[in-house]
């Protein structure tokens, strides 16, 4: 495994206040994160610790009250929506709990979005889409409609969404929370497999075992990084998992 | 409730049509009197009127109370011997003895001033009576007290600019001094009122009598009905209040019934469909939402009916609460809109409203029909949830029911069946003109009838494969632009919000294509048979009947011409004098020439009136053309002049053969049913009685000259049916006059220019010529009436949509989010809203617009008149720009969130 020079994910001092009326709640403090290609990285803390906070600044998707985010080596402080949005279209993948596909969208559409969204032609987008459903193993379901599918599947086809095209940085939100364990298992062996192609992978998790497939656990508390343990031998973990 | 928005949308969308139907029951409440308003508008304070209606006495029978509705008596003499007519004197001897009357006499005159002409009713006598206070009302000054005094009604004093205290002239008679105002509950042109013995009133008898313009008031001498009847065998009528007020009576023309108003039901039913449907919609987003609610209850047990039970009574409450909230909003509209009539409306407004009447029985009518709307278009929505598949919705599903094959059966037979009925009606329609009389207007209404099935039916079917279109529609959008292919999807998945609005877009667009079109068509007929008094913008002016001295009037209105539109173009018209109106003994009337048409060449309808043939074969029979009909089989009205004339009357080059006609001492005729084998006769006949000869009896003496037909330019005005050159005027031996002058102006004529027209063409003897200004065919109400139905169809179609599109999204707030977390521009939002806009009303019009249209084409089979073309074109821009035209507003309209604030998996 070689690791990039340049971290896909750089989080520099990141902090996040939400202000709610007269109470303002500290969500992120002072958390500094780097995430390389072919990394995993599991997020792990109590409920409210600040780990789906983390992930949204990480994507894009939220603006950190302080410090610096920097996504494949560009800082992300300065740009305008618009820009936000490509950097979310092209070099986010985000996976959720509760799959967010579009429901009147078949698999292989759903998959193809980013691209579509993109810009890429149809034919492209389509190909790229059947790819990533490929890679996830759901070749046959791809013109399937998300309520013609299981809880697994579904969290597959997001995984595909999250892939398709050249997307470097996947952040995943708890993506076995509404699945059994052994599906949850395949889920994660998915991003495992992204990793090992050349993502950086964050998946934030409550499961220790589902954090044994990361290469670092991040543990965090009232929003600060409090322990953080790398995997000794990754690769012994991995084969000496369900495979 | 947990969601008070879609209680609240419901109730509104019930309230809007229950709204419009207590608007249109106040205003026409509003526009029927009461017996008392009724009763003071006709008698003021008195007792009763009489009026003469036979002039020769016979005996009529009337409605006990509607004096309108007369009918002669079969049999009896009449009161007057021989062809006298009644006298003032007479009638009053036919009244109860010693009763105290008021006379007030009607005849029509000018008033002067040194700045205006304006036209006005004379009413002469004591209109200003208290008695009569309700039709008469003191405006302002005093009453006459000299027969050089008037009153003048406040129309006419603003027409005139006159004011209390001004010296005015009456036509004819000289300088009256006005005292007062005195207004008229009905006041058109403006009123003049004289006393009885004012040399005005005195001279404007006229060549009406008594018969129809005098009015005999009862001050205070009850009529009873046998008193009334009594009168009837006279010839005289009477509006009593005892009559009307009074028991029943027995005897006397039934009146004929008042229709119920059919536009009204109309409007009501469509409003209430459309607000069914609407409704509907949105119960079903409800139901959708509270699924997950019901499926809970229902895993512990809530039986299906029950829950069927609280979505009917929260349809039943909304509906109540709506059509009450609406229907008392309507009637503050209808009250408004009294008020805006009474005080603003000037003379129309007085016509049309007689106080503030509302109709309050109609008002729980209208709660109950809301209500009745809640509760049908809660139950359907209702039904499918409490049917709904427990474990699926518990477990995440969402997916919809599928559409249901027989659904999509049933459409597509409907469809057929009412496209079939559609056609067969058409057909009816068009073997009824080979049909005459009772048994083609029985043949159409059967058709009628089987046109409105087929519409509703055909409607029906379509509406029924929305869904089915919805899902080719995603299909086939494998390839649209992302936006687009939401859209479709979301539309074809959420077929319970989708469908409803469809239709009652659908509906409301089948209905206005249908009534425009119908009102085009009108317009293009009305268009296609105008024959204009003058051309439209310029104005013809007709000199009088008097022997001598209507050339030094052609002069003097000439003059006129000249001096009010120095630019305008003036032909004065010569014609054979008009043996109608000159004074009895100034012309040997014993040898007045006719052009008679030959009795083959007239339409058989207007020599028999109980002729009856078919329609087409009166189309076949060019004798039967309306616009020739209109002229009748003889005439005398014969223009004499030269070729320009020939052709300003033709409104076009005249041909050869007429103009050789009128070179050659013929005579050149517009209606070729004057022409017989190249000839026309020339028939004198003796009218010194007054009276036109007979068709068919034959003159004393006739004369065949040499005839010519000339085609006439539609949309030209006919100064008269023939024309010959002066010499052959000379020959046929009858004088011939100054009848008309034409003044073409560059500009249309302006209101001002024709007053000031009719000012400077008085005559020296102080008459006023009538300058009438061609106004052309009245399209302006096809126009007027179309822009309206547009209006109110836009609003409908708009309101639809709004409330689709906000359901809609309402309904996507998951995949917003989801959009964006994918990279998606906010922008998105407002591209699916646009497209979801589009596809509602293009496929609202798709259906809609088509039966509308066929509607159109299948009433066409009931004429012979088929030329009018479908504007085709228009349909389709017309569809296609409200599409885009709501595309664009949804789009606008579309709130992009301009700091998403993401729910974030807890
Ligand atoms: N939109 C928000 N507004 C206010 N407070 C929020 C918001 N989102 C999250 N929080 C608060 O921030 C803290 C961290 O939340 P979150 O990042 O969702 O934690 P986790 O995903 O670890 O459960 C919590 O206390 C939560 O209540
Ligand atoms: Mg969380």
């Amino acid at each position: 495994m070689t690791l990039d020079e340049r971290p896909a994910l750089a989080m520099r001092g990141v902090t996040k206040t939400y202000v709610d009326g007269e109470t303002t709640v500290t969500a992120l403090a002072d958390v500094t994160l780097d995430v390389f290609a072919g990394e995993m990285v599991a997020v792990m803390g109590t409920s409210g610790s600040g780990k789906s906070t983390l992930l949204a600044i990480a994507g894009a998707l939220l603006a950190p009250t302080d410090g610096e985010i920097e996504v494949d080596g560009r800082p992300l402080g300065k740009l305008s929506a618009r820009k936000l949005a490509q950097v979310r279209r092209e070099r986010v993948g985000f996976v959720f709990q509760d799959y967010n596909l579009l429901p009147t969208l078949t698999s292989l559409e759903n998959v193809a979005l980013p691209l579509d969204l993109g810009g890429a032609s149809s034919a492209t987008a389509r190909s790229e889409a059947r790819r990533a459903l490929a890679a996830v193993g759901l070749r046959e379901r791809a013109s399937s409609f998300p309520d013609e599918l299981s809880g697994g599947q579904r969290q597959r086809v997001a995984i595909a969404r999250a892939i398709v095209g050249r997307r470097r940085l996947l952040l995943a939100d708890e993506p076995t929370g509404a699945l059994d364990s052994v599906t949850g298992e395949a889920v994660l062996k998915g991003l495992r497999e992204r990793a090992d192609e050349g993502a950086a992978v964050v998946v934030v998790t409550h499961d220790a075992r589902h954090a044994a497939w990361a290469d670092r656990i991040v543990y965090l508390a009232d929003g600060r990084i409090v322990d953080e343990t790398r995997a000794s031998q990754p690769e012994s973990l991995l084969t000496g998992g369900t495979l | 409730m947990r969601k008070p928005r879609e209680g609240v949308l419901v109730a509104a969308l019930v309230a809007v049509p229950a709204a419009a139907i207590m608007l249109i029951s106040t205003v026409m409440a509003s526009q029927t009197p009461t017996l008392d308003e009724k009763l003071t508008a006709e008698l003021g304070q008195t007792q009763a009127w009489v009026r003469v209606w036979d002039s020769a006495g016979n005996p009529v029978v009337q409605a006990p109370t509607v004096p309108e509705h007369v009918q002669s008596a079969v049999e009896g003499d009449g009161a007057l011997e021989g062809t006298d007519e009644y006298t003032a004197a007479e009638v009053e001897a036919l009244l109860p003895d010693g009763a105290r009357t008021i006379d007030l006499l009607g005849a029509s005159t000018f008033l002067h001033t040194p700045d205006a002409s304006a036209r006005a009713t004379l009413t002469a006598g004591e209109a200003w009576d208290e008695s009569l206070a309700g039709i008469y009302t003191l405006v302002d000054g005093s009453v006459p007290a000299a027969d050089d005094e008037i009153m003048i009604s406040p129309t006419l004093a603003s027409v005139a600019g006159v004011a209390v205290g001004d010296a005015v002239e009456l036509a004819d008679t000289g300088e009256y001094t006005v005292v007062g105002i005195l207004s008229p509950r009905v006041d058109g042109s403006g009123t003049v009122f004289t006393t009885s013995g004012a040399p005005v009133a005195v001279g404007a008898l006229g060549e009406w009598g008594i018969n129809g313009s005098m009015t005999w008031y009862l001050v205070d001498t009850p009529l009873s009905w046998s008193d009334v009847q009594e009168l009837n065998r006279q010839g005289l009528v009477a509006y009593s209040r005892e009559v009307v007020t009074g028991p029943p009576v027995t005897g006397g023309l039934t009146p004929i019934e008042q229709e119920t108003d059919a536009a009204l039901l109309g409007a009501g039913a469509v409003g209430l469909f459309a607000a069914m449907l609407l409704a509907g919609a949105a119960f079903a987003v409800t139901f959708r939402r509270q699924r997950h609610t019901m499926a809970m209850l229902g895993a512990n047990g809530a039986h299906g009916s029950s829950l069927v039970a609280v979505g009917v009574a929260r349809g039943l409450w909304l509906g109540l609460a709506g059509g009450v909230v609406g229907g008392v909003f309507g009637i503050a509209l209808g009250l408004g809109w009294d008020y805006v009539l009474l005080h603003w409306g000037g003379a129309e407004g007085q016509y049309s409203t007689w106080g503030y009447h509302v109709n309050w029985s109609h008002l729980p009518l209208t709660a109950a029909y809301g209500a009745l709307v809640g509760i049908v278009s809660a139950w359907v929505p209702a039904l499918a949830a409490s049917r709904l598949d427990v474990l699926g919705v518990l477990r995440g599903s969402t997916r919809p029911p599928r559409a249901r094959r027989w659904t999509a059966v049933l459409g597509a037979l409907a469809v057929i069946a009412g496209g079939a009925a559609m056609a067969w009606s058409a057909r009816l329609l068009d073997q009824s003109l080979d049909l005459a009389g009772g048994a083609a207007y029985a043949q159409r209404s059967q058709a009628s009838m089987i046109l409105v099935a087929g519409a509703v039916l055909a409607f029906g079917g379509l509406a029924l494969l929305v869904p089915v279109m919805l899902r080719l529609l995603g299909r086939a959008a494998v390839n649209a632009p992302l936006a687009g292919r939401i859209a479709v999807r979301d539309a074809s998945r959420s077929i319970g919000r989708t469908a409803p609005v469809v239709a009652a877009i659908a509906v409301t667009i089948a209905i206005s294509t249908g009534l425009i079109l119908t009102l085009d068509r009108g317009r293009a007929n009305l268009l296609d048979y105008w024959t204009p008094h003058a051309p439209v913008g310029d104005a013809i002016v007709e000199l009088g009947f008097a022997i001598e001295g209507t050339a030094d009037q052609a002069d003097i209105v000439v003059a006129a011409a000249h001096d009010v539109l120095p630019d305008a173009e003036v032909t004065v018209f010569d014609a054979f004098l008009n043996f109608n109106g000159v004074e009895p003994g100034a012309v040997d009337m014993s040898a007045v020439p006719f052009l008679l048409a030959p009795e083959q060449n007239v339409c058989p309808e207007l020599i028999d009136p109980e002729f009856s043939v078919s329609a087409r074969e009166r189309a076949a029979d060019p004798r039967c053309d309306s616009r020739e009909i209109d002229f009748g089989p003889w005439t005398s009205r014969i223009v004499v002049g030269d070729a320009d004339d020939l052709a300003a009357l033709a409104g076009t080059d005249p041909g050869d053969a007429a103009l050789d006609a009128l070179a050659g001492g013929g005579v050149v005729v517009f209606s070729s049913s004057f022409l017989d084998e190249g000839t026309v006769t020339v028939g004198f006949y003796d009218v010194d009685g007054g009276e036109f000869p007979d068709f068919g009896s034959l003159p004393d003496e006739s004369l065949t000259l040499p005839g010519a037909f000339q085609q006439v330019a539609p949309g030209t005005m006919r100064v008269g049916l023939a024309m010959v050159s002066p010499e052959t005027a000379a020959e046929i031996g009858w004088p011939s006059q100054p009848t008309s002058v034409l003044i073409d102006a560059d500009e249309p004529i302006t209101e001002q220019q024709q007053a000031q027209l009719s000012a400077a063409a008085r005559m020296p003897d102080g008459s006023t010529p009538w300058v009438y200004v061609g106004g052309g065919p009245r399209d302006t109400y096809a126009a007027v009436v179309s822009a309206a139905i547009m209006g109110v169809a836009l609003l409908l179609v708009f309101s639809s949509v709004s409330i689709a599109l906000g359901l809609a999204r309402a309904d996507a707030r998951q995949d917003d989010f989801t959009l964006a977390s994918l990279g998606a521009s906010p922008q998105l939002a407002r591209s699916v809203a646009a497209w979801q806009g589009a596809l509602i009303v293009g496929l609202a019009g798709a259906i809609g617009a088509p039966v509308g249209t066929a509607w159109v084409v299948v009433q066409g089979f009931s004429t012979l008149d088929r030329d009018y073309v479908l504007p085709w074109w228009w349909i389709v821009a017309a569809s296609l720009a409200l599409t885009g035209v709501v595309a664009l507003a949804a789009w606008v309209f579309t709130k992009v969130p301009k700091a998403v604030h993401y729910r974030l998996a807890a």
